[in-house]
C-alpha cells in the first residue's frame, strides 16, 4: 500500500499545471455580474415528480425559456404534500427572479383544505399555460353508454359506487362532487378511493378495482386510445373536446378543470417581471410551444399578467365554495384515522426495541471500534461538516462554502497544506462544473453568483 | 412481421449514429449512476430536453442505454464507498462491500457486470416473446393485489437476513415509521411534520440512503483512522489490480469475467429465476426495480454448494454474498426491460423511466398502446433491439468503469474522507436542490452509524421508507372499496393467493428460524457454524 500512496502524490503534482487552468475556466463560467437580469441559472420550480404531464410541461417551458433568455433553466421537482411542498417553496423562495413556480390548480384548493396558508394571493401570477376539462371514464366492458346511464346507477345503486382519479379532496375529486350535487344526487352515493394520481387511479380502473374515474383527457389518452376505457363526458362547455361527448351534450350546466401556469413570488421587481412575462408570451405564441402542446394532448390557453390574475380569484372562489359545502366536508370520512398506521408501528417498535433489549442483542457489537477522545474529535468533522454547509451555503454560495469546509477538514485529518489546497482547489471547481454546468443540477448560490 | 424485423434492423444496428448515440448514453448513464443521488430517473429526465431534437429511434436508444448503465453504475460507489448509487443497489450493499472489505472488490463488480449485461439480455427477450400477454396480467392488479406484494416485498429483508431475524424487523419498521411523516395521499392532514413544511413531502429516502450508508461509513472510517499523519491505509483493498505487463484487458477477463461467467453457468436455475422474478416484477406499474433487487436476494439460495472448486480464497459467506449479487443485479437489470411492457401495450408506466418514455413518445407522435404493435411494428422491434444493443455495450463501458472508479482506492484515506462527505452532501442536495434533505442526510448518516455498532441492518430501513408509504396507501384504499370491512383484502382471487404467499413465506420464516434456534441450542447437531 505505501506503492499506492508513492503513485499519489506525484499524480497530484502534474495536477496542478492543469488545475490553474480548469480554475479560471470554471470562474469565468460562473462568474458574471449581477445588474443584468438574468445572469445566472434560473429555478423552474414543479410541484409534480418527473414524468408527469405537469413535469412535461415544465421541461418544455424550461427548454424554451433557456433559448429567450440565454441562461439555463433549470427544472425542480419539489414533490409532495399534494402540492404543498412545491407551492411553499415557489412562494418562499427570494423575489429576484431567479425562482419562479408552474403552480397547478391546487394552489387554489390547499388552503381551502386547510393545508396550507398558502394560496394564489402570496404569488405574482406571470402566464397561464393550459387548461385542461375534467371528465369521467369507465372500462370498456363496463354496462353504461352514456352519461345519462351512470348517473341512473349511481342513485338506484343499493351500495355506494367506487371512483377514484386523485387524492382526497383533489381536483377530481371536487368536480365528481360538484357534479353529483349539481344533478341532485348524494355525494355519499359515491366513495372516493383516495388513489394519488390519475396513471395509478386509471390502472385500478381497468384492473375493476373502481367503477369509475374522473381525471382530465390527456392523462387517460394512452389507455383511451387502446380501447381500454371509454369517457362518457367532459365536464366542458363547449360541445365536442377532441371528438369527445361533454357535459353541455348532455345538458347537464356543470364544467370544472384544471390550470397550469407560471407563477412567482409575490414581491418580484415590475422590470424583472415583465422580462419574464415577455419571454413566456413569446414562447406560449410559437409554432414549437403549439406542437409540443398538441401533440401532448394539452389544451392551450394562454392568459397574461392582468388576466391570468382576475381568472385566479375567480376559479379559488368557484372552488372555495365545492370545497367547503356540506356536500363535500360529509364526503369526507375516512374510516382509519391518520394515527392507525403510525400506532401499530409504535407498539411493534416497542415491542421488538423490547426484545432486543432482553435478548441482548440491543449492545454494542464487539468488533466495534472503540470511541475514545481522539476518535469523537475525529467523528465530530462529518457533523461540523454537513451542519456547516447547511447553515452557510446560502449566504456563501457553494464553491466558497465547499473550499472552505473542505480544507478544514483536510487539515484536520493532518493531510499536508501541499496536497490540501490543490485538492481543494480542483475538486470543488470541478464539482461545480459537474452539476451546475453540465448536469443542470443547481446548487446554492451565495452572494457572489457562485 | 419479417419486413418490419428488417425495416427495425435498418433503423437501429445499421446505422452509426445509433451506435454513436448508445456509446455516449452509456457513458452519461454510467457516470450519472456512479454519482450518489443522482439516480436513473434523473438521468432520464436531465435527457428529455435533448430529445426534441433526435428522432424516436435515437432517442429510445438514449434511453434504454443510460438506464442500463447507471443501474449497474449504481454498483461502483456500493463497492468503493458504501454509498448505493441508485436505490436499486440498496438491496446488497452489504453484500458487495464485504466483499469489497476483502480485496474482491474486482470479483465482486465483475459479477454484477455480468449478471446486469445477462439479464438486461433476459429482461429483452421477455419483453420480445410475451410482452403483450404479459400486460394483459399487469392490468388485473388492482390495489389489493399491490397491498400484497408490498407486503411480499416488505418481507424479504426480513426472509433473507443471515444474522438476527429480530435486528432486521426492527430496522424495517424503522423505515415504515419514517414513511408515515408527512402528508399521504390518503389522508387529508399531515403527521408529524413538527411546523416544517419540507416534511409535507415526508423525508425523502435517497437523502435518507446516503447518509444511512455513505455518511455513517465515513464516520465509523474516522473513528477507525489511525492518528499517523497522511497514513495511507485504503478502506478497500484490490488482490493484485492490472499491472503494466498483465495489461488491462487480461486483468480484466482474468480477475472479472471468467470467474463470474464460471459461477453464471454453474448457477443456470439461479438466473432463470432471477430473470423471470426481474421481468414479472418490473412490469407491474408501481412496483418497479427496487423490489425486484429484494425479492431475488431473498430468493438466493443460502448455503449453495462452493462454485469455485479451485479458489480456496473464497469462504462460504463470499460465495453467498457474490450468488446474492449475481441474483440481484440480473433480477434488477431484467426488471429494466419488464418496465417497457405496461407502458408501451396501454401507456401505463411501469415507473417513473417509463413514465418520461411515455411522454417522449407522445412527443414524436406515437402513441402507446396495443395498435403501436401494428402501426409502429418496425419501432416496437427496433425497442428491443435496442435492448441488446445497449447491453452489449454495458460490458465495455461497465469494464471502464470499474478501472476508473478503481483509482479511487489509491487516495489515502484522509484525503478521501472529506471528499465523500463533500459528494453526500451535494449528492442529498442534488436530488429535491432542498438544504433541508442535507440535514435528513446528516442525522440518517448518524443513525446509521450508531445502527451499525449495534449491529442492525440498514437495507431494511431504506426499503421500510420506500415501501411504507404504498402499502399504507394500498392498504387503506382497499379498505375504504370494501365499505371498511377486511375481507376487501382477500377478496379478489388474484389477491387471494398473493396473500397466501405471503402467509407461507412468513410460516416457512418463523419455522426455520425455529429450527435455527433449536440447532443454536444443542450445537453438536450441526458443524456449530456461526452464520
Amino acid at each position: 500500500m505505501q506503492n499506492s500512496h508513492r503513485e499519489f502524490v506525484p499524480l497530484l503534482h502534474c495536477w496542478r499545471g492543469t488545475f490553474l487552468i480548469l480554475l479560471i475556466l470554471c470562474i469565468s463560467a460562473g462568474c458574471s455580474r449581477e445588474d443584468v437580469y438574468p445572469s445566472r441559472p434560473i429555478e423552474l420550480i414543479c410541484p409534480w415528480p418527473a414524468g408527469g404531464g405537469t413535469d412535461r410541461l415544465a421541461r418544455q417551458v424550461a427548454h424554451q425559456l433557456e433559448r429567450e433568455l440565454h441562461v439555463p433553466v433549470n427544472v425542480i421537482n419539489a414533490v409532495g404534500g399534494n402540492g404543498v411542498t412545491g407551492h411553499t417553496r415557489g412562494a418562499l423562495s427570494d423575489p429576484h427572479g431567479y425562482a419562479i413556480t408552474l403552480a397547478t390548480v391546487e394552489l387554489n384548493m390547499l388552503h381551502w383544505r386547510g393545508l396550507t396558508s398558502l394560496n394564489a394571493d402570496d404569488f405574482l401570477p406571470l402566464c397561464l399555460l393550459n387548461r385542461d376539462a375534467a371528465a369521467i371514464f369507465v372500462r370498456e366492458e363496463s354496462p353504461y353508454k352514456t352519461i345519462q346511464d351512470l348517473e341512473d346507477a349511481i342513485r338506484n345503486s343499493p351500495v355506494p359506487m367506487k371512483s377514484s382519479g386523485t387524492s382526497q379532496g383533489g381536483v377530481w375529486h371536487a368536480a365528481v362532487v360538484g357534479w353529483l350535487v349539481e344533478q341532485k344526487i348524494s355525494p355519499s352515493q359515491v366513495t372516493w378511493i383516495s388513489i394519488a394520481g390519475s396513471t395509478a387511479s386509471l390502472q385500478e380502473l381497468v384492473a375493476g378495482g373502481i367503477d369509475f374515474a374522473c381525471c382530465s383527457v390527456p392523462e387517460a389518452a394512452a389507455l383511451h386510445d387502446a380501447g381500454k376505457i371509454r369517457c362518457l363526458g367532459v365536464m366542458s362547455e363547449s360541445p365536442h373536446i377532441s371528438g369527445l361527448p361533454t357535459f353541455r351534450d348532455a345538458g347537464i350546466p356543470w364544467s370544472l378543470g384544471g390550470w397550469r401556469g407560471i407563477v412567482a413570488p409575490k414581491s418580484l421587481p415590475p422590470e424583472r417581471r415583465d422580462r419574464l412575462c415577455d419571454a413566456l408570451e413569446k414562447i406560449c405564441h410559437s409554432d414549437e410551444f403549439a406542437d409540443f402542446m398538441d401533440r401532448a394532448g394539452f389544451d392551450r390557453s394562454y392568459a397574461g399578467f392582468s388576466e391570468f390574475t382576475g381568472m385566479l380569484k375567480d376559479w379559488d372562489r368557484d372552488l372555495g365554495e365545492i370545497l367547503t359545502s356540506d356536500a363535500f366536508t360529509a364526503a369526507q370520512q375516512p374510516r382509519f384515522g391518520p394515527m392507525f398506521f403510525p400506532k401499530i408501528l409504535g407498539g411493534g417498535l416497542l415491542i421488538l426495541g423490547l426484545a432486543l433489549f432482553v435478548t441482548g442483542q440491543f449492545k454494542t457489537a464487539s468488533g466495534a471500534v472503540s470511541l475514545n477522545a481522539a476518535a469523537i474529535l475525529r467523528l465530530a468533522i462529518v457533523p461540523a461538516w454537513v451542519a456547516g454547509y447547511a447553515l452557510l451555503s446560502p449566504t456563501l454560495g457553494f464553491v466558497l462554502t465547499a473550499s472552505l469546509l473542505l480544507l478544514g477538514a483536510l487539515l484536520a485529518l493532518r493531510v499536508s497544506p501541499r496536497t490540501a489546497v490543490p485538492v481543494t482547489l480542483l475538486t470543488v471547481p470541478a464539482v461545480y462544473q459537474l452539476f451546475a454546468v453540465i448536469l443542470h443540477v443547481s446548487l446554492p448560490w451565495g452572494w457572489i453568483g457562485w | 412481421m419479417q419486413e418490419s424485423l428488417l425495416e427495425a434492423l435498418s433503423l437501429t444496428i445499421c446505422r452509426y449514429d445509433v451506435w454513436l448515440i448508445v456509446l455516449a448514453a452509456a457513458i452519461y448513464g454510467t457516470f450519472v449512476g456512479a454519482i450518489p443521488g443522482l439516480t436513473a430517473t434523473m438521468a432520464v429526465a436531465l435527457f428529455v430536453p435533448m430529445t426534441y431534437w433526435l428522432e424516436p429511434i435515437p432517442a429510445l436508444a438514449a434511453i434504454v442505454s443510460m438506464v442500463a448503465c447507471a443501474i449497474f453504475a449504481g454498483d461502483i460507489p456500493t463497492a468503493l464507498l458504501r454509498i448505493p448509487g441508485t436505490p436499486a443497489s440498496a438491496a446488497y450493499v452489504e453484500q458487495t462491500y464485504r466483499l469489497a472489505q476483502k480485496g474482491l472488490v474486482d470479483r465482486a463488480l465483475g459479477m454484477g457486470l455480468w449478471a446486469s449485461v445477462i439479464g438486461g439480455l433476459i429482461g429483452a427477450v421477455v419483453l420480445m416473446i410475451a410482452g403483450d400477454q404479459l400486460a394483459r396480467i399487469a392490468t388485473m392488479f388492482s390495489v389489493a393485489e399491490y397491498f400484497w406484494l408490498y407486503l411480499l416485498g416488505l418481507s424479504c429483508p426480513i426472509l433473507v437476513s443471515s444474522d438476527s431475524r429480530l435486528r432486521a424487523a426492527f430496522a424495517l419498521l424503522v423505515g415504515l415509521a419514517l414513511s408515515t411523516v408527512g402528508l399521504g395521499a390518503v389522508h387529508s392532514e399531515a403527521r408529524f411534520t413538527f411546523g416544517f413544511p419540507q416534511l409535507y413531502q415526508g423525508i425523502g429516502f435517497i437523502p435518507a440512503m446516503i447518509g444511512l450508508f455513505g455518511l455513517s461509513e465515513v464516520c465509523s472510517s474516522l473513528a477507525r483512522l489511525r492518528a499517523e499523519p497522511e497514513g495511507p491505509g485504503p478502506s478497500v483493498q484490490r488482490t493484485a489490480g492490472p499491472s503494466r505487463r498483465r495489461g488491462f484487458l487480461s486483468y480484466a477477463w482474468t480477475e472479472m469475467l471468467a470467474p463470474s461467467i464460471h459461477r453464471y453457468w454453474r448457477r443456470k436455475g439461479a438466473l432463470l429465476r432471477s430473470g423471470t422474478v426481474g421481468s414479472a416484477i418490473g412490469m407491474l406499474p408501481g412496483a418497479g426495480v427496487d423490489i425486484a433487487s429484494w425479492v431475488s436476494v431473498a430468493l438466493s439460495d443460502k448455503n449453495a454448494p462452493p462454485i469455485d472448486d479451485n479458489d480456496s480464497t473464497l469462504t462460504a459467506q463470499d460465495e453467498e454474498d457474490l450468488n446474492a449479487i449475481s441474483d440481484a443485479s440480473t433480477a434488477n437489470s431484467s426488471a429494466l426491460a419488464g418496465c417497457w411492457i405496461p407502458s408501451l401495450v396501454f401507456g401505463i408506466p411501469g415507473d417513473s423511466v417509463t413514465a418520461i418514455v411515455i411522454g417522449v413518445l407522445l412527443m414524436k407522435n406515437i402513441e402507446p398502446g396495443p395498435a403501436i404493435f401494428e402501426k409502429q411494428a418496425p419501432l416496437v422491434y427496433g425497442i428491443y433491439l435496442l435492448f441488446i444493443l445497449a447491453n452489449l455495450m454495458l460490458l465495455p463501458i461497465g469494464l471502464l468503469a470499474i478501472r476508473l472508479g478503481g483509482y479511487i482506492v489509491h487516495i489515502p484515506k484522509n484525503v478521501l474522507l472529506p471528499l465523500i462527505i463533500l459528494f453526500c452532501v451535494v449528492g442529498a442536495y442534488a436530488i429535491n436542490g432542498s438544504l433541508f434533505d442535507v440535514w435528513v442526510m446528516l442525522v440518517m448518516g448518524l443513525v446509521g452509524f450508531l445502527f451499525d455498532r449495534r449491529r442492525i441492518p440498514l437495507g431494511p430501513i431504506v426499503l421500510g421508507m420506500i415501501l411504507g408509504g404504498p402499502l399504507e396507501e394500498r392498504f387503506i384504499q382497499t379498505i375504504s372499496g370494501a365499505n371498511g370491512s377486511l375481507v376487501g383484502l382477500i377478496e379478489r382471487p388474484a389477491a387471494a393467493v398473493l396473500g397466501g404467499i405471503t402467509l407461507l413465506a412468513w410460516v416457512w420464516a418463523l419455522s426455520s428460524a425455529f429450527i435455527r434456534n433449536r440447532r443454536q441450542n444443542h450445537p453438536t447437531q450441526t458443524g456449530g457454524e456461526p452464520a
